[in-house]
């Protein structure tokens, strides 16, 4: 067993330190300046640090995940071609005169009419191939805080703690309807939400696989229904859960309200089978279906 | 193939055969990798500029929010970084030195240091990256090459052609899979944790048995082989000395040194680079 080398790890990290002063407050251009600098360069106030390290995570998925995936998602070319005429198919519109009636001059350039029974049009995924295999594209964190409503403050601690966990800034989210039962008005300030996507995103993922969720007292993983039909999962977590963070256990006390939050993983799968597919090769766990009769089956589509 | 063999070949009507080609499942058995790959030395040199980019970009520490002032940590805190900014200063200031090189300097300076830090917390032990089968190149040992993907190669009793994949004939009551779990078995123990992925094969090899082979067996006249991928997590290998009576874990470019260079360009393009 050998003990991590010190040496060439502090040449490199110092070894400019206080040639270069500290740049964090570059908002403002000065009076020379015509224009802001492009954003990949560090000049810019928008220049945003490029990734410091490979990425578990990812390249856990470029080695095996991915080859693993493409095995396993691959559809022969009739069920492939009964798949994408599912999803082009257009269902009935409300008005069954629009069929029967001739070209409706006052139609034309104006949108189609809504279908009937609420039915949604699913994107139509492209023929597969190498590249349509299932990738996480961004995780979006969003917490809810409804003691904001009395008192504002409480979201600082909901927008602290989903900026510690992801390491991105939160933006606020603000309410689009008022429900008087609640004392809630449209417009105010409710919650907090941060979207990752790259190395931020795999070191969450990281930490959530690694640290938190093998913690989580009585989790038995995500509901296996949980989906929007077009392979992104979210999943629900409740206050004592951000305590398992290892950015948040150190200093616990510093956050005065503790929240659960819920996050979406964002994939570019095309069904809900595919999405937890990409999921479980990350180790997260779903809980098995309780039923395995008719209503148990599981729905590739 | 040995007499016992083609006899029990012919006994066996159960075979699945195609345009009179024996349908066989092939296993291509790989062990993932273990650790993170090293990086290229230019991703290196990258990455390290990338560090001191978001250090120097980053914006300061906010030290009241993580340390409670007047605690041991935050006093701990302000003495490591007093150290640092001492040791970077000795970096450029020691530039001056010709005797000494400044990282020679601060090598000595960081022995005395680590002392002290040892006996306060508990130092992290990481193993070696390069294990004692590394070493020993140990073919057999599933520690070997911990970056890499590692496949398994059997070796049949016969002169020609010995080492291949496992793989055996599909019966006709069976699936793929289930041919392939089967003749795992039957060839290298039960002693290995195994994970088909899916029930689809990932390569196709089709081959014709010698004619010397032909003329005792006219009911084959080769054998159509695809390939179905699986991973292992525990166990090893069991060697019976009646189907096979050596093994292998060996990295793509290794497999080059054992098997036929036709079956090698047959397979090649189902192996990770990884």
């Amino acid at each position: 067993m050998l003990t991590r080398s010190k040496k060439l790890f502090l040449y490199n990290r110092y070894q400019f330190l206080s040639a270069v002063p500290r740049i964090f407050n570059k908002t403002s251009l000065h009076t020379y300046q015509k224009s802001l600098p492009p954003a990949n360069l560090p000049d810019s106030p928008s220049f945003y640090p490029g990734r410091t390290s490979i990425l578990r995570m990812e390249d856990f998925y470029h080695s095996t995940l991915s080859t693993d995936l493409m095995i396993l998602s691959y559809k022969d070319p009739e069920s492939e071609q009964k798949f994408i005429e599912k999803r082009q198919k257009e269902h009935l519109p409300i008005k069954k005169s629009v069929l029967t009636r001739d070209i409706n001059p006052f139609a034309i350039n104006r949108p189609p009419p809504k279908p009937r029974g609420n039915k949604k049009r699913l994107p139509v995924p492209p023929k597969q191939s190498p590249k349509t295999i299932p990738k996480l594209l961004k995780i979006d964190v969003h917490c809810m805080i409804k003691e904001a409503i009395h008192s504002k403050q409480h979201l600082l601690s909901g927008i602290m703690a989903l900026q510690c966990i992801t390491s991105e800034r939160p933006t606020v989210v603000y309410s689009k309807t008022g429900v008087a039962q609640w004392k809630l008005r449209k417009d105010m300030p409710i919650g907090c939400k941060v979207s990752i996507s790259g190395p931020p995103m795999y070191t969450f993922l990281d930490k959530l696989v690694e640290i938190v969720l093998p913690r989580m007292k009585e989790w038995h993983g995500i509901p296996i229904t949980s989906g929007d039909q077009n392979g992104n999962i979210a999943m629900g977590f409740p206050a004592s859960a951000l305590s398992l963070f290892p950015d948040i256990e150190g200093n616990y006390d510093m956050f005065p309200l503790m929240t659960g939050f819920d996050v979406i993983f964002n994939t570019t799968a095309y069904t809900d089978y595919e999405g937890r597919m990409l999921l479980s090769g990350f180790q997260i766990p779903f809980t098995p279906r309780k039923k395995m009769g008719r209503k148990g089956r599981i729905n590739r589509n | 193939k040995s007499q016992s063999d083609i006899l029990n070949l012919l006994k066996s009507d159960k075979n699945e055969v195609h345009e009179g080609y024996r349908i066989v499942a092939g296993i291509v058995l790989s062990r993932t990798p273990i650790i993170l790959r090293d990086p290229h030395p230019f991703e290196r040199e990258y990455y390290l500029y990338q560090q001191r980019l978001e250090h120097i970009h980053a914006p300061p520490f906010p030290v009241d929010f993580y340390f409670k002032k007047g605690s041991v940590a935050e006093k701990k805190w302000r003495e490591k970084k007093e150290r640092e900014k001492a040791d970077a200063l000795l970096a450029f200031g020691s530039r001056k030195t010709k005797n000494k090189t400044s990282f020679e300097k601060i090598d000595e300076e960081e022995t005395i240091d680590s002392s002290d830090v040892s006996s306060d917390e508990e130092e992290i032990k990481i193993a070696n990256r390069i294990t004692s089968a590394d070493l020993i190149n140990d073919v057999k040992s599933l520690d070997r090459a911990l970056q890499r993907t590692l496949y398994l190669i059997v070796k049949k009793p016969r002169e020609t052609h010995s080492w291949q994949f496992p793989q055996g004939g599909v019966e006709k009551t069976e699936t793929l899979v289930q041919a392939a779990n089967r003749e795992l078995e039957e060839e290298c123990g039960n002693c290995m944790d195994v994970w088909f992925v899916g029930r689809r094969p990932i390569g196709y090899y089709k081959y014709d048995y010698p004619k010397c082979f032909v003329k005792e067996n006219i009911e084959y006249k080769g054998a159509k082989v695809f390939f179905m991928a699986a991973h292992i997590f525990a166990g090893q290998v069991k060697v019976d000395n009646k189907e096979i009576i050596d093994f292998a874990w060996v990295t793509k470019q290794e497999i080059k040194n054992y098997v036929h260079t036709e079956y090698y360009e047959a397979v090649k393009d189902m192996l990770s680079e990884h």
